[in-house]
C-alpha cells in the first residue's frame, strides 16, 4: 500500500479542487475540471495496476497499463487547450491549432495501446504481471512533450508580444507548470518512480488557489480589483513600487449616476460602469500603479509618479478616453467624472486620512459641476 | 536511496502541500485565515518531525544510529502531537470564543493533563512508560503509551464541544458553516489516524492532517468568494449562478414557480452625502442583517446586487403570499430602523415578479423585477413627505 498513498492523497485533493471548480461556469474552471478528472483517473489506474501486480493478476495491469498510455496524451492535450484558452480569451475553443491532429492521435493511440498484446509494439504484459516494454514505448513521452512545448511556444510568444497584457504573470506560471510536468514525464520514464500523478496534482492544487485568489479580489462587474485588494496593496506591494516616486491617491466618482440608474434602469448604470473601468483598466492595469473599484460607483487609484504634472496629466487624459469612449459606444446619456486627488507619505501609513481628503476634494469638484449646469 | 525516497515519498509530498497552503495563507488578515495559517505552522512542523524520525528509523537499519538521536526526535514528535491537541484547545477557548474566557483556576486545572504528559514523555528515556530503546536498538512503545492518545482525545473532545453547542447559532443562510470541517477534519479524523500511526508504520495522520486543512481553506475560499465582504450575503456573482440553474434545459418545471424580489434602499444617496460612507455602510449592514432573518424565516435565496440593492429569489410562490411576503419585510425593515435609532430615515421599495415563458435568460428576469420595484419606488417619492 506504500506506493498507492501518495496517489490516494492526489485523488483527495483532486476531488476537492473538482467539487470546487465544478461550481464556477466560466469555460476555464470547466477546462480545469476535465483536467482533473483525468488525473484523477491516472491516479486510479495507477494504484489498481499496483495492487494488481502485488497480487499478480496480469489482465488488471494489461488492461490498466493501456488505459494510462493514453490518459498521459489526453491529459497533456487538455492541458494546452486550457493555456489556449486563457492566452487567447475571445476565440472560440474550436479555433485550438492543431485541434483536430491531437484529437486524431488520442483516438488512434488508444487502439493502437488496447490492442498492444497482439502487436506488442508498445508494451507486454509477462504471466507473472511485470511489464516488458516494446519498441515503440517512448511515444508516450513523445506525444505530451508535443503538447507541452506548444503551449510554452504559446506562452513564450505571448510574453514577447503582449507585455503589457493582463497575462503576462499567468503565462510565466504555465510553463512552470508545463516544464513540471514535461520533467516528471521523463522522471517517470526512465526511472519508474511513480511522480508524473503526485507532482502535476501538486502543480494543480498551487494553481487553483492562486486562481480562486483572483476570484476573490477581483470585482466580477468590471474585472477590477476590489476592495479587499486596496489593503493588502497598501500592507504587502507598497513599499517595493515608492522608490524615488511620490504616491498620490485619486478618488474617483461618476457624476449624477443615481440619475442614470434611476432614468436608464441598471442596466445601462452597469454599462457604464463597465465603460469606466476599462478606460481605467487600459490606463493603470499591468503598471507599476494600482486602481480598485470601492463599491456603487466609486473607484480609487494609486499613481507613482514623478510630479505633479504627471497627475494632471493623467487626469486630462482620462477624461478625454471617457469622452471618446462614451461617443464611441452610442450611449443615451453622457459619462463624466469627478476626481479628487490627494498626496500621500512615502510610507502610506496617513491613506485613511489621505482618502478622505479626496474624497472631500471629488465632492467639491462635484458641486462646483453641478452649479455650472 | 530509492526506497528511502519512496517510504518518504508522502511525507515530502505533504510538506509540498502544506508550503503552498501557507503560502497563500500568509497574506491574508482575516481572523479565520489567521488562525488557520497557525494550524498550518503546527501541522507544518509534525510533518517535519514525522520526516526526521522515519528518515532516521530507516537509516538506521542499514546503518549505525546511536538509538539516542532516534528516541530524542520520536520523544519530540509525540510531545507535538500531545501539544497539537492542546494548543487547537487553546485556540477554540480564546480566538473563537473571547467572552467565555475561563477564569484562571480552571485554566490551569485544564493545562495539568498536558504538562503532567508532557513530564511523562521526557522523562521516558529513564523509566520508559512511554518509549523506550529494545533490542537491536529499535524504538517500542512502553506500556503506559495510551494515555497519550488518550490525553490527545481529551483535548479534542473539549475543544468540540464549544463550537458543537454554537454551530446553528453561526449558521447563515447560503454560509458554509467551516465550524462544521473544524469538527469533521481538526478534531475527529485525525483521532484515527493517530491510533493507525502507532499501530500500523505508515503515516495515517500527516496526509489526514493535509488533506484536512486543505479542505477547510479551499471551502474558506470558497466564502471570500461567493461572499460579499460587507453584508456576508451572497455576491452578484453567486446570484447569477444560483438563477442560472433555473434557466438550464432540464429545470423547466422548477421554473415555472420562481419568484424574484427586488430591493432598494429609499434615499440611500442622500445618506451617503449627506453622513459619509461610512454611515452607508451601516445602513446596508442593518438591512442585510433583516434580509438575512427573513430568508431564514421564509426558505429563499438572497443576494446583494450591488450598491443598495439586494435580491431575493422564492423557488414556491403564490400570488397572495409574495403580496404577504413584501407587506412583512416592509415592516421588518420598519421595525428595524427604529430599533437602530439612525438619524435619518431608512425605508426599502420592493418589487416581485413571477417567472414568464418570455424571460429568456437571468437578466431579464431580473430587469423585469427592477421595474417593478421602480414603479414602488415612484410611489414612495410621489407620497408627501414624513
Amino acid at each position: 500500500m506504500l506506493e498507492c498513498e501518495v496517489n490516494l492523497i492526489c485523488c483527495c485533493i483532486l476531488c476537492g479542487i473538482m467539487l470546487q471548480s465544478y461550481k464556477r461556469q466560466d469555460v476555464k474552471a470547466r477546462l480545469i475540471f476535465w483536467i482533473c478528472v483525468q488525473l484523477l483517473l491516472i491516479c486510479i489506474f495507477e494504484i489498481v495496476q499496483t495492487i494488481s501486480l502485488k497480487h499478480q493478476i496480469s489482465y488488471l495491469v494489461n488492461f490498466s497499463l493501456a488505459c494510462l498510455m493514453p490518459l498521459f496524451c489526453a491529459l497533456a492535450y487538455d492541458w494546452y487547450v486550457y493555456v489556449f484558452s486563457v492566452l487567447r480569451p475571445r476565440r472560440k475553443l474550436r479555433e485550438v491549432p492543431f485541434d483536430r491532429f491531437f484529437r486524431v492521435v488520442i483516438v488512434l493511440y488508444s487502439l493502437f495501446s488496447f490492442t498492444s498484446p497482439w502487436h506488442n509494439l508498445l508494451f507486454v504484459v509477462s504471466e507473472e504481471g511485470v511489464e516488458i516494454r516494446g519498441g515503440y514505448m517512448w511515444t508516450v513521452v513523445a506525444i505530451p512533450w508535443m503538447c507541452g512545448v506548444l503551449s510554452i511556444y504559446m506562452c513564450i510568444r505571448d510574453l514577447h508580444y503582449a507585455r503589457r497584457r493582463l497575462t503576462v504573470s499567468a503565462s510565466l506560471g504555465i510553463i512552470f507548470l508545463t516544464l513540471l510536468g514535461m520533467v516528471s514525464g521523463i522522471v517517470q520514464y526512465s526511472t519508474f518512480l511513480p511522480v508524473v500523478a503526485p507532482s502535476v496534482t501538486l502543480g494543480m492544487l498551487i494553481y487553483f488557489i492562486s486562481l480562486q485568489n483572483t476570484w476573490i479580489s477581483k470585482d466580477p462587474l468590471t474585472k477590477l480589483n476590489n476592495r479587499s485588494c486596496l489593503s493588502s496593496f497598501l500592507k504587502y506591494n507598497y513599499r517595493s513600487r515608492a522608490k524615488n516616486l511620490q504616491p498620490y491617491v485619486l478618488y474617483f466618482d461618476v457624476n449624477r449616476f443615481k440619475k442614470i440608474n434611476d432614468n436608464y434602469g441598471h442596466v445601462a448604470g452597469d454599462l457604464a460602469l463597465k465603460l469606466i473601468a476599462e478606460v481605467l483598466m487600459q490606463k493603470l492595469e499591468h503598471t507599476r500603479h494600482f486602481v480598485c473599484r470601492m463599491g456603487g460607483d466609486e473607484f480609487v487609484a494609486i499613481l507613482f509618479v514623478q510630479d505633479d504634472l504627471e497627475v494632471k496629466d493623467f487626469i486630462l487624459t482620462t477624461r478625454e478616453l471617457i469622452n471618446l469612449r462614451s461617443e464611441q459606444e452610442d450611449l443615451p446619456f453622457k459619462i463624466s467624472i469627478s476626481i479628487g486627488v490627494a498626496r500621500l507619505d512615502d510610507h502610506g501609513r496617513n491613506f485613511d486620512e489621505a482618502l478622505s481628503q479626496a474624497e472631500g476634494e471629488m465632492y467639491s469638484e462635484k458641486q462646483y459641476g453641478a452649479s455650472l449646469l | 536511496m530509492n526506497n528511502l525516497l519512496l517510504c518518504l515519498e508522502v511525507d515530502i509530498f505533504c510538506l509540498c502541500c502544506l508550503g503552498c497552503l501557507f503560502y497563500t495563507s500568509r497574506s491574508n488578515y482575516e481572523s479565520n485565515i489567521y488562525l488557520f495559517f497557525r494550524i498550518t505552522m503546527r501541522v507544518a512542523v509534525l510533518v517535519i518531525l514525522d520526516l526526521l524520525s522515519r528518515a532516521l528509523r530507516i537509516y538506521a537499519t542499514y546503518n549505525e544510529v546511536s538509538p539516542y538521536v532516534t528516541l530524542l526526535v520520536v520523544t519530540l514528535f509525540l510531545f507535538w502531537v500531545v501539544y497539537m491537541g492542546y494548543s487547537l484547545f487553546l485556540d477554540e477557548c480564546i480566538i473563537f470564543f473571547p467572552q467565555r474566557i475561563p477564569n484562571i483556576l480552571s485554566f490551569l486545572m485544564f493545562s495539568l493533563p498536558f504538562w503532567f504528559i508532557t513530564c511523562m514523555i521526557f522523562t521516558s528515556f529513564s523509566h520508559g512508560r512511554i518509549v523506550y530503546i529494545g533490542v537491536e536498538n529499535r524504538i517500542y512503545l512502553g506500556e503506559s503509551f495510551w494515555t497519550v492518545l488518550v490525553v490527545y482525545i481529551v483535548y479534542q473532545v473539549l475543544s468540540l464541544i464549544d463550537p458543537l453547542t454554537t454551530i446553528d447559532a453561526t449558521r447563515v443562510q447560503g454560509q458554509v458553516p467551516v465550524h462544521l470541517y473544524y469538527i469533521l477534519g481538526l478534531g475527529t479524523v485525525p483521532m484515527l489516524g493517530m491510533y493507525w500511526e502507532f499501530q500500523v508504520e505508515y503515516p495515517v495522520a500527516v496526509p489526514v492532517y493535509t488533506l484536512t486543512l486543505f479542505y477547510i481553506f479551499i471551502t474558506m475560499q470558497h466564502r471570500g468568494i461567493s461572499l460579499d465582504g460587507l453584508t456576508k450575503l451572497n455576491n452578484r456573482g453567486e446570484l447569477n449562478l444560483y438563477l442560472n440553474r433555473f434557466f438550464s434545459s432540464h429545470n423547466q418545471s422548477k421554473r415555472q414557480k420562481l419568484c424574484l424580489m427586488f430591493i432598494d434602499i429609499n434615499g440611500f444617496k442622500q445618506i451617503n452625502d449627506t453622513y459619509g460612507h461610512a454611515e452607508g455602510d451601516r445602513a446596508l449592514i442593518y438591512i442585510a442583517g433583516g434580509i438575512r432573518d427573513f430568508c431564514e424565516n421564509h426558505e429563499c435565496f438572497a443576494g446583494r446586487y450591488g450598491g443598495d440593492e439586494f435580491v431575493l429569489v422564492f423557488q414556491n410562490a403564490q400570488g397572495e403570499e409574495m403580496k404577504r411576503n413584501q407587506q412583512e419585510l416592509e415592516q421588518l425593515m420598519q421595525k428595524i430602523a427604529h430599533a437602530s435609532k439612525l438619524p435619518y430615515k431608512l425605508s426599502i421599495s420592493v418589487g416581485y415578479v413571477f417567472y414568464r415563458p418570455e424571460f429568456k435568460d437571468v437578466k431579464s428576469f431580473i430587469t423585469a423585477a427592477d421595474e417593478y420595484m421602480y414603479r414602488n419606488k415612484q410611489r414612495y417619492y410621489s407620497q408627501p413627505a414624513g
